[in-house]
């Protein structure tokens, strides 16, 4: 199945950032309404003592650290231990983190020492990688070391983007587009804006709606 | 949860929510419904992804969070001997061990006692090493305590060492010393 390009809605011309500029001049954005980086509040809040916030963190890099770990660590339950093993590490020490790089790259030097320290600890096991060439070439082990390319978990991942694809596809064409200028051209919500002539507001709404109703669709739960 | 939440979590995973938004969504977060749609949308958008699908599923805030209560609970509950430092963790050992130094040093002395009276050539020794030290003792002496009062300070003194010493694995000398000043009383 073909989804609409979303190339297509994007104009030639994005608006720039004196747009930006404008609208704020304007009066219709106001300075503290401004979007912030949700990572650096909800460490603000974790370093603070709130450990609800580090659940959000958690739950919005699992996957990514999981799959980082996967490149150097061959059993996924060992994966699922490293990478807990990461968040715990990261958890402990958030009280250094100075916000002096982003929250994930901060994060991710922790989860790849976490996955060498496993290696290093079970090197008798026969893992195949040297942890020296992990070191040299970390993202190019991917492939070989995880189990993606079984062919069930492959047919698996195809089922679920087809009904991604399919449910995304039946939304109304407004929330669609939305959607896709989201989530594929990774626009920000006020160039979204600019290329549907709407309000920021409306555009949130949008991106939010089409992603319930993609959920709904899907069946996607909280957790497996 | 109302609508509105979920639309600011829908912005949050864009970074395009304000503060005053998210600081709303985490008064809220001891919901489990604001936890459960939030990992809802992380769910969604990786599995579009293919290299994150494959962990899309898998859920680590349950396992993350029960580790970090379970080394709480073992730092609180072993926190009172963390708090002491190594110098209470000695002065604990020679808890333990000074009235077993004592008692130790008191037997000995007996022992050695009861030798010296058997043995007046030894006692002699003995005693004339501890005339020494009475000796040594009486010139260092800043004379301002009586005999009666110095005597019973230095066999303190000597008790606590003994014991402290043993504690610290000193060997015997200090029982040694205890012992010949004890002889020398007789």
């Amino acid at each position: 199945m073909t989804l609409l390009q979303p190339a297509r809605l994007v104009p030639d011309s994005l608006p720039n950032p004196s747009t930006t500029g404008e609208r704020l001049m304007n009066g219709n954005l106001k300075a503290e309404d401004e979007a912030c980086d949700v990572d650096s509040v909800l460490v603000q809040r974790v370093q603070r003592g709130d450990r609800r916030a580090f659940d959000f963190l958690v739950a919005k890099y699992q996957a990514r650290v999981l799959s980082l770990i996967a490149r150097y660590v061959r059993e996924p339950q060992d994966v699922r231990d490293v990478a807990q093993e990461a968040f715990v590490k990261a958890y402990r020490s958030i009280g250094l983190f100075r916000g002096d790089s982003a929250f994930y790259t901060w994060l991710y030097r922790i989860a790849v020492n976490a996955a060498l320290n496993f290696l290093s600890s079970h090197a008798r096991q026969g893992i195949a990688r040297s942890i020296d060439q992990m070191d040299e070439e970390p993202f190019a082990l991917g492939d070989a070391l995880t189990n993606s390319d079984s062919p069930e978990t492959e047919l698996e991942g195809q089922q679920l983007k087809q009904q991604l694809d399919l449910a995304i596809q039946a939304l109304p064409e407004e929330l669609r587009q939305a959607l896709l200028l989201r989530e594929y051209d990774g626009l920000s919500y006020e160039e979204i804006a600019d290329v549907l002539q709407c309000p920021i507001g409306t555009v949130r709404s949008r991106i939010f709606r089409a992603r319930d109703q993609v959920m709904a669709a899907t069946g996607i739960a909280a957790s497996a | 949860m109302k609508e509105k939440e979920k639309v600011i979590l829908s912005a949050m995973l864009d970074d395009e929510a304000t503060e005053r938004e998210i600081q709303r969504i985490l008064g809220q977060a001891h919901d489990a419904e604001i936890h459960a749609y939030w990992q809802r949308l992380i769910r969604q958008r990786s599995q579009k992804d293919d290299s994150l699908s494959e962990w899309a599923s898998v859920d680590l805030i349950g396992r993350v969070s029960a580790q970090l209560d379970l080394e709480d609970n073992a730092r609180s509950a072993v926190s009172p001997v963390e708090a002491v430092s190594n110098e209470s963790e000695q002065s604990s050992r020679s808890t333990v061990w000074a009235p077993l130094a004592i008692a130790a040093s008191v037997m000995f002395a007996v022992i050695l006692g009861v030798e010296t009276w058997w043995d007046p050539v030894s006692g002699d020794s003995v005693q004339a090493v501890a005339s020494a030290d009475k000796a040594q003792k009486d010139a260092s002496s800043p004379g301002q305590l009586s005999e009666a009062e110095y005597e019973a300070r230095l066999q303190a003194l000597l008790v606590k060492h003994a014991g402290t010493a043993l504690s610290q694995e000193g060997g015997v000398a200090p029982m040694a010393r205890l012992t010949s000043y004890q002889a020398s009383q007789k």
